[in-house]
C-alpha cells in the first residue's frame, strides 16, 4: 500500500516511517496538515497515519477534507493521539478516521491497523468497480429494452418515446417534423414462398437499407412485423418528406432482394411508404399524425404497391410556406 | 540515590529502534540525531517560555517535547513534560514551572544516555 504519514515531530516521522517500511509498504511524509493535504488531493493514497495535533491543518480537519473529498478510492485514516486525552479519539473518529493509535506508537499496533486498512481499501476498491460494471450493465440493458432485437433499429418503445418528444419539442419551438411509414410488400408471400428464417434476413436487409439513408439527427424503428417508421425531428420547409421517402423505396429496391413469389412486377422485394408532415398550428396529436401517415400508406399499396403516398398534412404545409417557423 | 541510578531510557524502546534497523542501524541514529537536536530547540523554547509566561506556548513545547522523548524511551522525561503539560493547560504556570529543575535534569540525563546509545557502533 502507499501510506502517507502527517506529523509535525521528526522522530515520530522517523519512526513510523521505518516502521511501515519495515513492512514492506511505500511510505511518503508531511510535516504539517496543509501539505498533506496536498499529497492527498493528488490521489494514489491508501493509508493516512496523522497525527491529532500540527499547526494549520490539524488531524480532525484532514480527517474531514479526506471524506468530504471526491475521490473515488478509499483513504483509511489512523490517527496517533496521546493516552491522555480520549475525548480526541472520539473527535477524531467521528471527524472520519477509521482507526487510532496511542503515542509512543508500536511496530505491532502499527501492523495490526495496515492488515485492517488493506481489507478495508480492497473492499472499497472492489465496491466501486462492481459498481461501475453495474452502472455500464445498466446502460447496456437500457439500450437493449429501447433497441428491436431482429434489426438492431429502434425498437416501438423507442419509437413512441420519441414521438412524443419530437412533437413537445416541435410545439416549443415551432419547428416543423416529418414522418414516413413503410411496410414491405407481399411479405407474407414471401415467408411462405422462401420461409421464416429467409424472411427474417430479409427484413434485417431492409432495415439496413433505411438506416444507410437516415441523416444524422433522424431516426428508424421497427414499427412491428414488416412495418418500419422513419422520424425526421427537424424539417426545414424546403425539405420534402416524400423524397426522403422516395430514396429509401429506391434504395430498398436497387438492393434487389428477390420475390419471385409475388404476383406483381418487379420480381424482387420492394416498400410501399405513406409520409406525414406537421408543421406549427397544426390541430394534429402526433399519433393523429401517424394515422395520416399509415392512411397514405394504405393509398400506396391501393395504387399497385412499391410507391410513395402523402398525406393531406403535407400538400397542406407546402400550400401555405409562411406558416412554417424558421 | 536510586533515583540517580536508574536508567534515563526504557530499553525496550531502544530495542524496538534498533528492531526497525535495516541492518545498517539507519533507523536508530536517525531517530536518535533527530531527537538530540530537536530536544535541545524545544528545551530552550520551553524554558523560555515559561518564563514569559505564554500558559499556552508551554503547554504546545511539553506535548511535542513529551511525544518526541516517548519515541525514544526517554520515559522520565516524558512524565515530567506530562506534568508541566497538565498545570500549562490548567493555567497553573507556578506548578509548572516548579517542575523546571527536574525537566531540566531529565532532559541532560536523557540526551547524555542517547549520546552514548548513538555513538555505539
Amino acid at each position: 500500500m502507499r501510506i502517507l504519514i502527517a506529523d509535525d515531530d521528526p522522530t515520530s516521522r522517523l519512526l513510523l516511517r521505518a516502521m511501515v517500511s519495515k513492512l514492506g509498504h511505500e511510505c511518503i511524509v508531511a510535516e504539517e496538515g496543509a501539505s498533506a493535504w496536498d499529497l492527498l488531493a493528488s490521489g494514489g493514497i491508501d493509508v493516512l497515519l496523522t497525527d491529532w495535533m500540527m499547526p494549520g491543518v490539524d488531524g480532525p480537519e484532514l480527517c474531514r477534507r479526506v471524506r468530504e473529498g471526491t475521490g473515488d478510492s478509499y483513504v483509511y485514516i489512523v490517527l496517533t493521539t496521546g493516552l491522555d486525552r480520549p475525548e480526541r479519539v472520539l473527535e477524531g473518529m467521528s471527524a472520519g478516521a477509521d482507526d487510532y493509535l496511542i503515542k509512543p506508537v508500536d511496530s505491532f499496533a502499527v501492523q495490526t491497523r495496515l492488515i485492517a486498512a488493506e481489507r478495508v481499501t480492497e473492499l472499497h476498491g472492489t465496491l466501486s468497480q462492481t459498481q461501475a460494471e453495474l452502472e455500464r450493465a445498466n446502460t447496456e440493458l437500457l439500450e437493449q429494452s429501447l433497441t428491436d432485437g431482429l434489426t438492431a433499429l429502434g425498437n416501438r418503445r423507442r419509437m413512441e418515446e420519441d414521438l412524443i418528444r419530437t412533437h413537445a419539442r416541435a410545439l416549443r419551438i415551432g419547428r416543423s417534423y416529418g414522418l414516413a411509414l413503410f411496410d414491405v410488400d407481399h411479405f407474407k408471400l414471401y415467408n411462405d414462398h422462401y420461409g421464416h428464417v429467409a424472411g427474417d434476413e430479409t427484413l434485417r436487409h431492409v432495415a439496413s437499407c433505411i438506416d444507410f439513408v437516415v441523416r444524422a439527427g433522424e431516426c428508424a424503428y421497427r414499427y412491428g412485423g414488416e412495418e418500419f417508421l422513419l422520424l425526421l425531428p427537424d424539417l426545414r420547409p424546403s425539405d420534402s418528406v416524400a423524397a426522403i421517402g422516395e430514396r429509401i423505396r429506391q434504395t430498398v429496391m436497387d438492393a434487389a432482394i428477390p420475390h419471385v413469389a409475388r404476383p406483381t412486377l418487379p420480381p424482387l422485394v420492394t416498400l410501399s411508404g405513406g409520409v406525414a408532415r406537421w408543421a406549427p398550428g397544426s390541430p394534429l396529436s402526433v399519433m393523429e399524425l401517424v394515422e395520416e401517415a399509415d392512411g397514405a400508406l394504405f393509398q400506396a399499396k391501393s395504387a399497385g404497391r412499391n410507391c410513395i403516398r402523402e398525406a393531406d398534412s403535407c400538400l397542406h404545409d407546402r400550400v401555405e410556406p409562411s406558416t412554417v417557423g424558421g | 540515590m536510586s533515583e540517580i541510578m536508574s536508567d534515563p531510557l526504557d530499553r525496550s524502546q531502544i530495542e524496538l529502534l534498533v528492531s526497525l534497523d535495516d541492518g545498517e542501524g539507519a533507523a536508530l541514529q536517525e531517530i536518535v540525531d533527530e531527537y538530540l537536536t530537536m530536544s535541545e530547540e524545544s528545551g530552550v523554547e520551553l524554558l523560555r517560555v515559561l518564563q514569559e509566561g505564554d500558559a499556552d506556548a508551554v503547554e504546545r513545547a511539553a506535548h511535542t517535547l513529551k511525544g518526541a522523548s516517548a519515541n525514544v524511551g526517554a520515559n522520565a522525561l516524558v512524565d515530567v513534560c506530562a506534568g508541566i503539560e497538565a498545570h500549562a493547560r490548567q493555567g497553573e504556570l507556578q506548578g509548572a514551572a516548579e517542575l523546571t529543575e527536574q525537566f531540566e535534569a531529565e532532559l541532560s540525563r536523557a540526551r547524555s544516555a542517547l549520546q552514548t546509545v548513538a555513538s555505539r557502533p
